[in-house]
């Protein structure tokens, strides 16, 4: 079985790994570059915990072979988290309690700043839309409906 | 058994070129939303796979009066596109957000039973398929694209593509019904196409998904519609014929008399939301 | 998981039952076969890969034809199996003249062991059911052919 050397952007700097022919975004983020807030929840594409961005559009990493980004931009939640501090979604979620057990947080999260990022003042229709491939089994979504909504900064958002 | 090779052929001779070189053992995947969850859980266990995501498939354009879409253009390129709205709703309708950035317009004729929504919106609108292969390029309207359970016309040495739609200014609805509202798979889908003269249906076409092993035409259905002004009489009619050619799969989404009962409803909807009206349910 | 239909022969009876019991007919007719060989009588053993949409697999097979009575009934008795599953059973089939022609009615059953049985049941039956009627359409065409030259 002949391994590849794939080479992508990750947090804004290039790396590349050696990877079996399919391996999956998820399995190196995960595995050889120690992104763990990819979760691996049902490798099916139907928990959305394993959501990436790559050229900042969200996509399962479980689903993805790493090959197929080979040269383009993948963003995880640990790209985003600053050094100091926390990114204005990472505050927002906190604010709200957005949050119970976590898993599936980051995807979430991932969702919200490429939300953010096509729409800035979504409505709470387009919000939910949005997050209708990412399961949550604590909080009822309600709260991370309002952290992403307190996150876009204004009180018509989320109406 | 893992994977030994996957390639990633940046053109369609070359993706051809490896078809005929690995033959029907090698595994063809465009935006992997059917085969890779098949692969990690380990019901496919291909030795060699072929990407298509790099072979220059994904454009969408207009020419003239017809709509040129790409095999592995995504559902979400179709949902950014206007010039076909129909087309548009199907592929919004379609799993999530994350989804739709990797699914492709070509995989979805291949999705299994309940079958691809975007497939059964493109049989409503008469879209033909092109398919490359070893002796050139030929042409198939959808129609003829399926031929039973989990069965095309491609043959192991083709590949799709593009699937061509023509533009035209005919009237269009699209209704999916899920068991719950977002990325949802269909208990039946129905997509419909008609011009109107008035209140006279010139032409219809009604195309019904999840609701037979592959996405079909109702064509008795279609024959009592055409020439009538939408009538209830006419539309009962045409509800009752629908559910009896249904031939539904039972799964976990749903059963077989429940897929037959929801076609005659939606069926109905649908022909009542071409009529402009909204009517009781049956 | 179980099966049944039935399928209509332009052959008749006498040519569909040999048609069975000949590795050089099934080779050509079952979807997906790659290699059949009768390893004692009545007893083949081969490898199919079967083509879907988005998976691949490739399956060993073995099976026996028992309780034979031709050119009237028989039943095949045997295993499918591969890295993602098993499936054993038994399928019986009954011929009967019809015109010039052959009317067959199978049945059978089958136990799913592996991944594959994390598959519906239901579709997977009628998975089963849609290659049988491939492999027996298949038949038919070329038990035509034969009957021309």
């Amino acid at each position: 079985m002949a391994s590849v050397i794939v080479g992508f952007k990750l947090a804004g700097r290039e790396v590349e790994v050696m990877a079996s022919p399919l391996a999956t975004l998820q399995q190196v983020l995960r595995t050889q570059l120690g992104h763990t807030s990819v979760k691996d929840g049902c490798r099916q594409g139907g928990c959305g915990s394993c959501t990436v961005l790559v050229d900042g559009e969200p996509m399962l990493s479980c689903l993805l072979p790493v090959q197929d980004i080979a040269g383009r931009s993948v963003t995880t939640l640990e790209a985003l988290t600053p050094a100091e501090g926390l990114h204005p979604v990472q505050r927002a979620f906190l604010d709200a309690n957005g949050f119970q057990c976590g898993y599936c947080t980051p995807g979430m999260e991932m969702l919200a700043v490429a939300l953010l990022e096509h729409n800035p003042q979504p409505t709470r229709e387009e919000i939910e839309d949005a997050l209708g491939g990412n399961v949550c089994r604590c909080t009822g979504y309600e709260p991370i409906i309002e952290a992403i909504t307190a996150a876009t900064g204004s009180r018509e958002a989320g109406r | 058994m893992t994977v030994s090779s996957y390639f990633l052929p940046a053109s369609v001779p070359e993706a051809l070129g490896l078809l005929g070189e690995h033959g029907p053992e090698l595994l063809v995947i465009a935006g992997g939303t059917v085969a890779m969850p098949l692969i990690n859980e380990g019901i496919s266990l291909p030795g060699r796979v072929m990407g298509l995501r790099r072979a220059g498939l994904d454009r969408v354009e207009r020419a003239g009066a017809e709509l040129r879409v790409g095999a592995t253009a995504t559902l979400t390129q179709l949902v950014g596109q206007g010039d076909v709205p129909l087309l548009a709703e199907a592929a919004s309708r379609t799993a999530s957000w994350s989804v739709r950035n990797m699914a492709t317009v070509g995989g979805n004729l291949f999705t299994p039973p309940p079958g691809g929504d975007v497939a059964t919106a493109l049989l409503a609108l008469d879209a033909r398929v092109v398919v490359a292969g070893p002796a050139g390029e030929r042409t198939l309207p959808l129609t003829a694209f399926w031929t039973g359970f989990m069965t095309t016309a491609l043959a192991s040495d083709e590949l799709v593509t593009s699937i061509i739609v023509p533009l035209d200014e005919g009237r269009t609805a699209f209704l999916k019904f899920g068991r719950r509202r977002a990325n949802t798979p269909a208990v039946v889908t129905v997509a419909a196409h008609a011009t109107l003269e008035h209140d006279r249906v010139v032409s219809i076409r009604l195309a019904l998904g999840a609701a037979a092993p592959h996405p079909v035409r109702l064509t008795r259905a279609e024959a009592v519609v055409a020439g009538s002004s939408l009538e209830p009489a006419v539309i009962d009619e045409a509800a009752a014929l629908a559910a009896e050619d249904a031939d539904p799969v039972a799964d976990a989404v749903a059963s077989d008399w429940y897929r037959r009962r929801m076609t005659g409803v939606f069926v109905r909807r649908i022909l009542e939301q071409l009529a402009g009206r909204a009517g009781r349910d049956a | 998981m179980r099966i049944q239909g039935s399928h209509r022969f332009t052959a008749p009876p006498e040519a569909v039952f040999a048609a069975v019991r000949d590795p050089a007919v099934l080779l050509a007719v079952i979807p997906g076969c790659e290699q059949v060989a009768e390893v004692a009588p009545d007893e083949y053993e081969g490898r199919i890969l079967l083509r879907l949409p988005g998976a691949i697999g490739s399956y060993r097979t073995h099976v026996r034809l028992v309780d034979v009575e031709p050119p009237v009934r028989a039943g095949l008795e045997g295993r499918v199996e591969g890295a993602m599953g098993t499936v054993d059973g038994r399928a019986d089939f009954v011929l009967a003249p019809a015109g010039t022609g052959t009317a067959m009615d199978y049945r059978g059953d089958g136990r799913i062991a592996g991944p594959l049985a994390r598959l519906d049941s239901r579709f997977a039956e009628r998975l089963a059911g849609s290659l049988i009627d491939q492999g027996l359409r298949a038949l038919d065409a070329r038990l035509a052919m034969e009957d021309h030259e």
